[in-house]
């Protein structure tokens, strides 16, 4: 039985990095172990899902520190995608980068086509959490901008849309926490497009009667 | 019915989604009927909140396809007029297990297939997951063996941007996918290069079966040429 640690978590990056930094010691004496994991409250953590969002989600009253088991065997392979170490989550966020390029540029080119170098870059600010970091290497991407009405001669889409990811959390099961990947398109009219102007559109049912709670 | 435009894009609206997944599976039922049906799922377990903000409200579904694999041990003569490579067989009921462990030299692989729609790239998108006949699920390095072999080489060659395992859109469990980013590219190709197609125009209410002509190969699915055939009945 190990005692309890407490250590720093970065919100905006992945639970495994945290794994890897303060666990590799423990690791390397654990013979014949299978796939790390963690559970909160009995709930599997989803290694590919950013460690903020997964607090967010889960702790509807902000807990600190936030107690996590980690387990070393019993993957749950039902519930959660097998992780191959850092490549897997790396591919992961690749991935989700290319969904977004396709929405927002009409094709993955640009991810597709980052070099090596910047891709490794691009990676390392996420790992890092460093925002700065990554706002340089990411800009290369052209992810940023949102130009509307942008006439484009090969007819690809390319109207205004952002890539929104939106999870919905209902109760303490992974059955009731969902999420949806939309192209969001943005019609400006002289005034800020806000996250609540997304939410309406997305889930306008949500605003008829309720009031946005969570 | 809509026709495609010389300046389509190769994608397609969710609403054309519902409309070529039921052409599919007509055309599928009518010249594959020994095989196991592709069928509409209206999202069963989508999240109760999600659900009616859903654009697609459902996916096709294709399950218990089955793949007898050789069995490595065998070297008995008998093995050798089976055919070597495996593949998915046609067995009506291919879901009764009775019917399938009969032979000592094969190993029954399970395939579910479903076709769901990308709201972010706008056309459909292939899961799948593999199993025994026990039930236990294939990882990859099983399926890839089930896999065609140009399959099975492209998977080697980019092992994180061709087939990895993801969250089941509908069903938030871990599935492989087929990644769909240059799907509409090819599929511009596909349709516009075809001189007939183009002159003629090619209804968007072929785009799976189009569409899946291609995917289907690479999960070892042929497509029967009658049902790319553009007469309707």
């Amino acid at each position: 039985m190990m005692e309890a640690q407490k250590y720093h978590l970065e919100l905006v990056t992945y639970l495994f990095f945290f794994l890897l930094l303060s666990l590799t010691s423990l690791l390397l004496s654990l013979p014949g172990q299978d796939t790390l994991w963690f559970d909160y409250k009995g709930l599997p953590l989803k290694w590919y899902i950013p460690t903020g969002v997964l607090f967010d989600l889960l702790c509807a009253e902000p807990e600190r520190p936030w107690n996590l088991t980690v387990h070393f065997r019993g993957y749950p392979s039902n519930l959660l995608i097998p992780c191959e170490g850092e490549e897997s989550v790396k591919w992961s966020f690749i991935n989700s980068l290319k969904e977004a390029d396709y929405i927002i540029n009409g094709n993955c080119k640009n991810v597709m086509n980052m070099s090596q170098s910047d891709q490794v870059e691009l990676w390392r600010s996420v790992m890092d959490g460093n925002l700065d970091k990554y706002i340089r290497s990411s800009s290369k991407l052209k992810l940023g901008t949102v130009t509307t009405d942008e006439a484009d001669m090969v007819g690809q889409v390319k109207a205004g849309k952002i890539p929104v990811r939106l999870y919905v959390w209902k109760v303490d099961n992974w059955d009731q926490i969902s999420y949806i990947n939309r192209p969001l398109e943005i019609h400006k009219e002289g005034k800020y497009f806000t996250l609540h102007d997304a939410l309406k559109n997305l889930l306008p049912e949500f605003f008829a009667g309720k009031s946005l709670d969570q | 019915m809509g026709c495609v435009s010389p300046s389509w894009d190769g994608t397609l609206s969710p609403k054309d989604f519902s409309v070529a997944a039921h052409v599919f599976t007509e055309r599928w039922e009518r010249n594959k009927s020994a095989s196991p049906s592709w069928f509409w799922v209206n999202s069963p377990k989508g999240p109760p909140l999600l659900a009616s903000s859903q654009h697609v409200e459902g996916y096709l579904s294709l399950e218990s396809m089955c793949v007898l694999v050789s069995a490595e041990d065998s070297n008995e003569e008998e093995s050798c007029a089976v055919e070597e490579e495996a593949g998915f067989c046609e067995i009506e009921g291919a879901a009764d297990n009775a019917t399938l462990v009969q032979s000592k030299h094969h190993e029954a692989h399970y395939y579910d297939f479903h076709i769901v729609y990308s709201s972010s790239f706008r056309v459909p998108v292939l899961y799948f997951r593999a199993y025994c006949s026990d039930g236990r699920p294939l990882l990859l390095n099983d399926i890839e063996k089930d896999l065609p072999a140009c399959s099975s080489k492209v998977l080697l060659e980019t092992k994180w941007s061709f087939i990895t395992m993801e969250e089941h859109p509908f069903l938030n469990r871990p599935w492989y996918k087929l990644h769909p980013c240059g799907t509409s590219e090819w599929m511009k190709l596909l349709c516009l290069g075809d001189e007939v197609a183009a002159k003629n125009g090619l209804a968007i209410e072929l785009y799976l079966v189009s569409w899946f002509s291609v995917v289907g190969q690479v999960v070892g699915l042929k497509t029967p040429l009658e049902m790319v055939k553009s007469q309707r009945n």
